[in-house]
């Protein structure tokens, strides 16, 4: 991220912001801020496919079936349907993975409009 | 009360390096003073520091006579164009340019008023709406313009804006530049690398070279009064001509001399008393390309590169001939640089030429090569291959001392000098 920004936000706007009157809390929200949006919305993407699909520390610390996330609650009906041989549980759980997945799908629609290159076209000359 | 006074101002990095070495300059209220130099030279470093945006090693900088080395940029009351433009990428022209008065909290209505003013002086005015990626180059470079108008600073600073516009656009910006300055009414420092837009924009130029200051004068002082051999070579374009040469005191009926090579001119009473200290002694000499004329011609030094001479060339004055054999020549349309070699050794190329010497062919090709340039009318017939006689006007020489580079007596055109 620190290589990220440093190439994100020019010292040349910085120091702009600067002569032009801003004060440090000014020039990180006002311009600093908006051209570190793709990154961060990188980050925040990865976080929450890390967060979702996280499957062991939730069936470690969860004790209630109710209270398990979908990737456990679908690790948990696929071993009870290999070992009951309840063929039944299998649509269920196809259809489970496809909700599963839906959020994640629907989060990557939404921000890959953050995703530009060219953010600095225009401002940095070379 | 100067607008910008930098007293013995001097920067050195943590790497130990100096890249400014007690520089003193003042900036008049009103006045456009430039910094120009090789890369490298400090200029943009003194700007930086002028601006607040670099720590200060030593010294002073005082703007309307307060001394600001620590107060933060945004207190200095000053307004800076940058290299590159740094223009707010997200934000549009409107917002670009009215970044700074929304710092300043100025009234949504005055603030509009400012905005639209600053644009239609830069003919900005159908463009506000746009980001800077949907604008040219020029155009971006007026956004970054309008941005440090609207403020109305007391001190404007330019760090090389122009350098990232094709050659006509530079042209036609300079002239921009000028006028917006002028409205303004604000005292500049424009920095660049460029002599022509030091000389055509400057009212007084400074010249830095590795940190130190070697001269500061007027475009037309600089020119006609350089005070080392840097200033010769850097201000002028073709560079002046120098080479290694002596003074005698066996020219012409006993007058003194100058001897380039195997030739001798005859230097008259008023310019031998200048050098009087160097009799018997090794020179460098300097010859400006349009100082070379034909006999018959009036010389292409009437004004081509923005610093001029001026003058009608040494044709109706010269009194001494240079012969040289022409080996190029590139015709521009106005005037027609005429490449030439004399038998004199040019100043810092004793070295280049000895080395050839030993190596035979290198030495041939070492003595075939053009060492001068002339600058003259397209009409002067002249063709590759040519012996020609050039006259020249010995008070029109320049000299400088081999050891310092200093000049010596360079009162070139200027009446009363005393140097």
């Amino acid at each position: 991220m620190r290589t990220y920004i440093g190439l994100s936000v020019p010292r040349e706007l910085v120091d702009a912001a600067r002569i032009d009157g801003a004060g440090e809390t000014r020039i990180f929200f006002k311009i600093a801020l908006p051209l570190m949006v793709p990154g961060l919305m990188t980050v925040l993407l990865l976080s929450v496919v890390g967060v979702w699909n996280n499957y062991f520390l939730p069936l470690i610390i969860f004790s209630e079936n109710n209270k398990f996330p979908l990737t456990v609650g679908m690790g948990l009906w696929s071993q009870h349907a290999t070992t009951s041989g309840d063929q039944n549980l299998y649509p269920l759980i196809v259809m489970g993975g496809l909700v599963t997945i839906a959020p994640l799908i629907i989060l990557f629609l939404i921000l890959q409009r953050y995703w530009r290159s060219g953010m600095l076209l225009g401002s940095i000359a070379n | 009360m100067a607008a910008i006074a930098l007293s013995q101002l001097t920067k050195v990095y943590a790497t130990g390096v100096t890249a400014l070495d007690a520089l003193d300059l003042e900036v008049g209220d009103g006045e456009f003073v430039v910094l120009v130099g090789p890369s490298g030279c400090g200029k943009t470093t003194a700007l930086r520091m002028v601006a607040g945006l670099e720590r200060i090693t030593s010294g002073t900088v005082s703007l309307g006579g307060q001394v600001v080395n620590d107060v933060s940029p945004r207190r200095r009351d000053i307004a800076m164009v940058f290299q590159n433009y740094a223009l707010y990428p997200h934000l549009s022209v409107y917002q670009n340019i009215g970044f700074a008065l929304e710092n300043k909290k100025i009234e949504r209505a005055e603030r509009d008023r400012r905005i639209r003013a600053a644009a239609e002086t830069l003919g900005l005015g159908d463009l506000l709406g746009r980001k800077p990626r949907q604008l040219s180059g020029g155009q971006r470079q007026r956004v970054a313009m309008g941005r440090a108008l609207v403020r109305e600073p007391s001190v404007f600073l330019m760090d090389e804006p122009l350098s990232n516009l094709d050659a006509k656009l530079r042209v036609q910006m300079r002239s921009e530049v000028l006028r917006v300055q002028r409205s303004l009414g604000a005292a500049t420092l424009y920095v660049t690398h460029d002599q022509t837009e030091a000389m055509t924009m400057g009212d007084r130029v400074a010249v830095l070279l590795g940190g130190l200051l070697q001269q500061y004068d007027t475009p037309r002082s600089l020119y006609d009064r350089p005070a080392n051999l840097f200033v010769a070579t850097f201000i002028g374009s073709p560079s002046m001509n120098l080479y290694e040469a002596g003074l005698s005191a066996d020219g012409t009926a006993g007058k003194p001399a100058v001897v380039l090579g195997s030739q001798r001119l005859d230097l008259p009473a008023q310019v031998a008393a200048r050098v009087a200290a160097y009799q018997g002694r090794k020179v460098v000499v300097g010859i400006r390309p349009e100082d070379l004329v034909l006999p018959g011609e009036t010389g292409a030094g009437t004004g081509g590169t923005g610093a001029g001479t001026g003058g009608t060339g040494a044709g109706a004055a010269g009194s001494a001939t240079l012969a040289a054999d022409v080996r190029i020549i590139e015709v521009l349309g106005s005037e027609q640089y005429v490449y030439f070699s004399i038998d004199a050794t040019q100043a810092g190329q004793a070295e280049a030429v000895a080395a050839g010497d030993e190596s035979g062919e290198a030495g041939i090709l070492a003595a075939s090569a053009p060492n001068g340039v002339a600058r003259l009318d397209p009409g002067a017939g002249v063709r590759a291959g040519d012996r020609v006689a050039f006259a020249i006007d010995p008070a029109r020489l320049y000299f400088f001392d081999p050891d310092t580079g200093q000049a010596i007596g360079n009162c070139r055109l200027v009446p009363g000098c005393a140097n």
